[in-house]
């Protein structure tokens, strides 16, 4: 048996390492181990393993080895010419056998997520779509918001309103914002208030990476999980210390400085950011309403954003060890609403102040089960302030919520593992204009990954993701949630596997559906929804890794809460809306020499509609539901020329209607951004210079109706490294 | 090899069939003969308001006529239209502008624009060159000149003007307070000055001309609380003389009724799920007119007499239209745009 286990890989790409009990007898010194294929299973032999940069041994024709260790902590480095290598540091002896899995130079080297089952999980071997952005995607991502990132995923469309203050909000194949979970380092992040996350407020700074997993996922994350997972990973201890300074300028006033800081030693790590983003939000737009065609300004778009991030972990025992952190961000945004005319704009403003704390135990008492203890509490406070409309609006919003998750991972043979979990929060709203409520909810979640390997030329493989969770929410009765997902290995070279997936699915009513002060309906569902995923995945070696994934998907979705006019024209929610999502997503990828150059394009068509009448000869039933673009194409080039990186992308989304009966629509747009990256260290600083141009070819066009995005911007970034 | 992968990529893009945006204006032509323009407030700040006109002879509706012989939007909130002459003229709220149209074929004769932030709810014509326009947010009546599509004076009258009408040689302002006033700015033609503010009732909404002598107006009733449907106070109809500028009488109406359409002898008050009608000459209840779903716009045909009711249905789907008779018989539906509210006879 051995357990899949996170260790200090020091370089090399997609490779796990995994312990297991030693089958042989070995002293106090020795080693020993197995190397195998990633991708089949298969042991392999004349691997070359060096300790400290010297050669210790091959492995054998069943792909076992043993060497001798003198010296703690030991750099191993594991070789063959028909894969990729790695180096993996192992800080103490250990009599546990070593299993090492090379991934062959024919595949792409693809990412290991932990998204798609709560279980570490090559991307390609998933049961489900996922897509991983890495750091460098981040460090070369142009705009300034983890929205602006997301964007350019197929399938995900970002409801942007327009520059750096708008609020973002981003929906995953049809379905809408509050049908995406949002997780921070793999815990629910979205609103209770109204389900959402705006991505406005969450900076590209602190971001390690960001996994993403579409279609229903409610068997393994609960409520609101139908379109889609998103995972944002923050950024953690490097290993080294590092003292980093960045300051930008650019376009409409924009103008951020960042420090951060972080290190690593004598168990502990730290991490901590400080951020502030400020512009007068005074962008240029073309504003058309077929009287007046003219170059406007935006007015009262100013903002003020500020975010510090801590992170501090500490391993009491090797087997043992404790993170904790806090996320703050105070946003000070004005919120002038739709362009209807020439004039004055509103002078609204939203400010928002988010606080996260968390800590977490991870615990390894064997070599089979992984034990880990998280808990985060996140409290925000909104305000919406418009006193000089004439009616005098104000608001405000408190929530709290404590939100903790045990969870075990339990490797029961080298075919399968198990984890097992749960979640219990408690979240309070105070509020303005909502009732007063506490919402306790308790869930308990099994997901299981079982591969089957098969002698036989056609399939190689078969792996199967099983996974059931059960939610209680006290306003919600108690709700089972199943799900099966298979992947499928065909062939070796080229790499092409299936993948699929069925599952039932869940959206929890928000604060705001159930507890509006006017209109709020205590009563209402859960909306349902079946989620169906069906891909292929190619990854071949063509001159460097070359990934071609085509999926289909369908979403149907039952209950869905709509507000609409009851007696006297009070409006109150209502679970009688049904939709069904279907369509078609492709994405190539493909690096090459040597990384220098890399190329990605992808297409997604997505037909909505609506399924449901509002009353009898509804004529909007049937019809595309507003606001989802049909069609999106989006095509990226990377040139990494070191010290020189240049990144350009292009988006095409087609017109989207804007009424239920769709007899009006928003036409199709193009952007392009681009970016150029100037990286030169040295021995003692490492300094960056980068230059983004975002709508380079001034495309005029607008997300929603009548709030315009900005013509061309630029903004530069000087940052320097100790 | 790297012409293969370029290939690749460039399918892929390739193999999206961009579709076309459908949305295109049609050549178009109002009928001639009698006939209803129906004005749709559209969605706040989503610019989707739209003209349906119906064929009273044969029975047709007809979408979006503004946009498709003029070949541009109609804007944001279109929140009532005049009638003067041959000519309407379409207040449209939240793009701070009225359009104004030949009735006879839609086509635009011009577009009056005001200051943004003015936005213009209801007008009244002092005589063919001269209209007021109650500016809601500036707590101003515009005098416009509708020639010259240029505003001449300002005159301060009190917070959130909504509606407007002209009797007697004095013009009449709900002065709503934006939901907390309670009187009525009367202004002398004249000499376009304030005469003094009379205090109605709660919350004054629409002013409609019953006579030279006679001017009702609807007060909506405060909320007070938003949140406490229990603190709200009901709508009321009052009757004032324009001379003495006293009140006759008033009738409750309940709930937060907010608009006011004048008959023939009767006015229509749409209430809850009903339409209430009261006798102009008593300023009594005369009975329920109508009874049925929710209604949101109410207009008046002042040469059948039918009552012309619209229906928002959820506000995010067509509306409807229903036309009664007077006693209340359903004479013809038909769906028109997001939120039917105001509406225009061609003659």
């Amino acid at each position: 048996m051995h357990r899949v286990i996170h260790i200090a890989i020091q370089s090399g790409l997609g490779l796990l390492l995994c312990l297991r009990a030693s089958a042989y007898p070995i002293t106090d010194k020795e080693v020993n181990g197995i190397v195998v294929d990633a991708s089949l299973g298969w042991p392999i032999h004349s691997v070359s393993i060096s300790v400290n940069n010297s050669i210790a041994t091959l492995s054998d024709s069943l792909g076992q080895f043993i060497l001798s260790v003198d010296k703690y902590p030991a750099i191993f480095i594991v070789g063959h010419e028909g894969y990729h290598s790695f180096r993996v540091l192992l800080e103490e002896h250990t009599t546990a056998g070593l299993r090492i899995e090379l991934v062959p130079k024919e595949y792409h080297a693809d990412e290991i997520v932990i998204i798609a089952t709560r279980q570490p999980v090559s991307t390609i071997k998933s049961p489900s779509s996922v897509t991983f952005i890495p750091q460098t995607a981040i460090e070369n991502s142009i705009g300034g918001s983890v929205g602006s990132i997301l964007a350019g995923v197929p399938s995900l469309f970002l409801r942007d309103y327009g520059g750096r203050n708008g609020i973002q909000s981003l929906s995953i194949r049809g379905t809408y914002s509050e049908h995406t979970l949002v997780l921070i380092d793999g815990m629910r992040y979205n609103s209770f208030q109204n389900s959402q996350t705006d991505f406005g407020l969450l900076s590209t700074s602190n971001v390690q990476h960001i996994e993403i997993v579409k279609g229903g996922h409610s068997s393994v994350y609960g409520a609101d999980a139908i379109g889609g997972v998103i995972n944002i990973v923050t950024r953690k201890p490097e290993g080294k210390n590092a003292i980093r300074a960045k300051a930008s300028l650019g376009s409409s006033g924009y103008q951020a400085q960042e420090v951060s800081a972080g290190g690593q030693g004598a168990g502990i790590g730290w991490r901590g950011m400080a951020r502030r983003e400020r512009g007068n939000g005074r962008y240029k737009f073309r504003f058309d309403d077929g009287i007046t065609s003219s170059v406007l300004r935006r007015e009262g778009a100013d903002y003020d954003l500020i975010f510090l991030n801590t992170f501090l972990e500490y391993r009491f025992l090797p087997e043992l060890s404790a993170t904790g952190g806090f996320d703050y961000s105070d946003a000070d945004r004005g919120s002038p609403g739709a362009v209807t005319s020439t004039g004055l704009e509103g002078r609204a403003r939203l400010t928002d102040r988010i606080s996260r704390s968390h800590v977490g135990l991870v615990w390894n008492p064997s070599s089979v089960v992984d034990a880990r203890l998280h808990s985060s509490f996140i409290a925000t406070k909104q305000t919406y302030t418009d006193l000089e409309s004439g009616v005098g609006l104000f608001s405000e919003h408190e929530n709290n919520t404590l939100l903790i998750n045990p969870e075990i991972q339990y490797s029961y043979s080298d075919e399968g593992s198990a984890t097992v979990g749960g979640e219990v929060s408690r979240a309070e709203i105070i509020s303005t204009d909502v009732i007063h409520s506490i919402r306790r909810q308790i869930s308990a979640y099994l997901s299981l990954h079982h591969g089957i390997f098969l002698n036989a030329k056609i399939p190689q493989e078969i792996i199967f993701y099983p996974s059931v969770r059960y939610d209680y929410f006290s306003s919600l009765q108690g709700d089972v949630n199943p799900k099966l997902g298979m992947n499928i290995g065909l062939f070796r070279s080229p790499q092409i596997r299936i993948r699929s997936s069925y599952g039932k699915n869940f959206r929890v009513p928000s604060f705001n559906e159930l507890y509006w002060k006017v209109g709020g309906n205590p009563d209402l569902r859960a909306e349902r929804s079946y989620s169906f995923d069906f891909g292929v995945v190619v990854a071949a070696d063509i001159q460097g890794p070359f990934t071609l994934d085509v999926g289909a998907f369908n979403i149907k979705t039952t209950d869905r809460i709509v507000w609409s006019p009851g007696a006297g024209g009070i409006w109150s929610p209502r679970n009688i809306l049904s939709v069904e999502s279907q369509g078609l997503e492709a994405e190539a990828r493909w690096t090459g020499f040597d990384g220098i150059l890399g190329l990605s394009t992808n297409f997604t068509l997505n037909d909505v509609r609506k399924r449901s009448e509002d009353y009898p000869g509804d004529p909007t039933r049937g019809k595309i539901i507003p606001y989802i673009p049909e069609q999106t194409v989006g095509a990226s080039l990377t040139v990494t020329a070191e010290p020189v990186t240049f990144h350009i992308r292009h988006a095409w989304t087609s017109f989207r209607y804007t009424t239920e009966i769709n007899d009006r629509s928003l036409p199709g747009h193009s952007v392009t951004d681009a970016m150029v990256r100037f990286s030169i260290p040295t021995d003692i600083l490492k300094t960056e210079v980068k230059l983004e141009a975002t709508n380079v070819f001034n495309s005029s066009y607008t997300i929603i109706p009548l709030y315009p995005t900005p013509l061309r911007e630029f903004k530069l970034t000087l940052g320097v490294e100790l | 090899m790297i012409y293969r992968i370029a290939c690749i990529l460039t399918a892929a893009l390739l193999l999206s069939a961009c579709k076309d945006d459908p949305s295109s204006p049609t050549t178009f032509n109002i009928p001639t003969g009698r006939g209803i323009y129906v004005l749709n407030e559209g969605l706040f700040q989503q610019g989707n308001s739209t003209l349906s006109y119906y064929d009273i002879a044969n029975g047709q509706i007809y979408q979006d006529v503004f946009a498709r012989i003029n070949g541009r939007n109609l804007g944001d909130v279109g929140n009532a239209i005049a009638v003067r002459n041959t000519l309407g003229y379409v207040i449209v709220n939240n793009s701070h502008k009225i359009e104004i149209i030949d009735l006879a074929t839609c086509v635009s004769q011009g577009t009056i624009t005001f200051t943004a932030g003015t936005s213009p709810r209801q007008m009244a014509f002092v005589n063919d060159s001269i209209a007021l326009v109650t500016g809601y947010n500036n707590g101003e009546v515009l005098v416009l000149n509708v020639r010259s599509h240029s505003v001449q004076q300002t005159i301060a009258v009190g917070s959130g003007p909504e509606g407007i009408t002209i009797a007697g040689g004095k013009a009449f302002v709900a002065i709503s307070g934006f939901g907390s006033g309670r009187g009525v700015a009367v202004i002398d033609i004249a000499s376009l000055t304030v005469l003094q503010t009379v205090e109605v009732g709660d919350n004054p909404y629409e002013v409609q001309w019953i006579s030279d002598d006679v001017v009702y107006i609807l007060c909506v009733g405060f909320y007070n609380d938003f949140n406490d449907p229990n603190d709200d106070t009901p709508a009321k109809v009052y009757a004032m003389n324009t001379s003495t500028l006293g009140i006759l009488d008033s009738v409750l109406i309940g709930d937060h009724a907010f608009k006011l359409a004048v008959g023939t002898e009767r006015c229509y008050v749409p209430v809850l799920d009903s339409v209430k009608a009261i006798n102009t000459q008593t300023h009594t209840f005369a009975e329920t007119a109508v009874s049925g779903t929710f209604f949101y716009g109410i207009g008046a045909d002042p040469v059948s007499g039918d009552i012309l009711l619209g229906d928002p249905r959820t506000y995010t789907v067509p509306g409807a239209v229903r036309i009664y008779s007077s006693t209340g018989t359903l004479r013809s539906q038909f769906d028109v745009g997001l939120i039917p509210g105001s509406f225009a006879f061609k003659p």
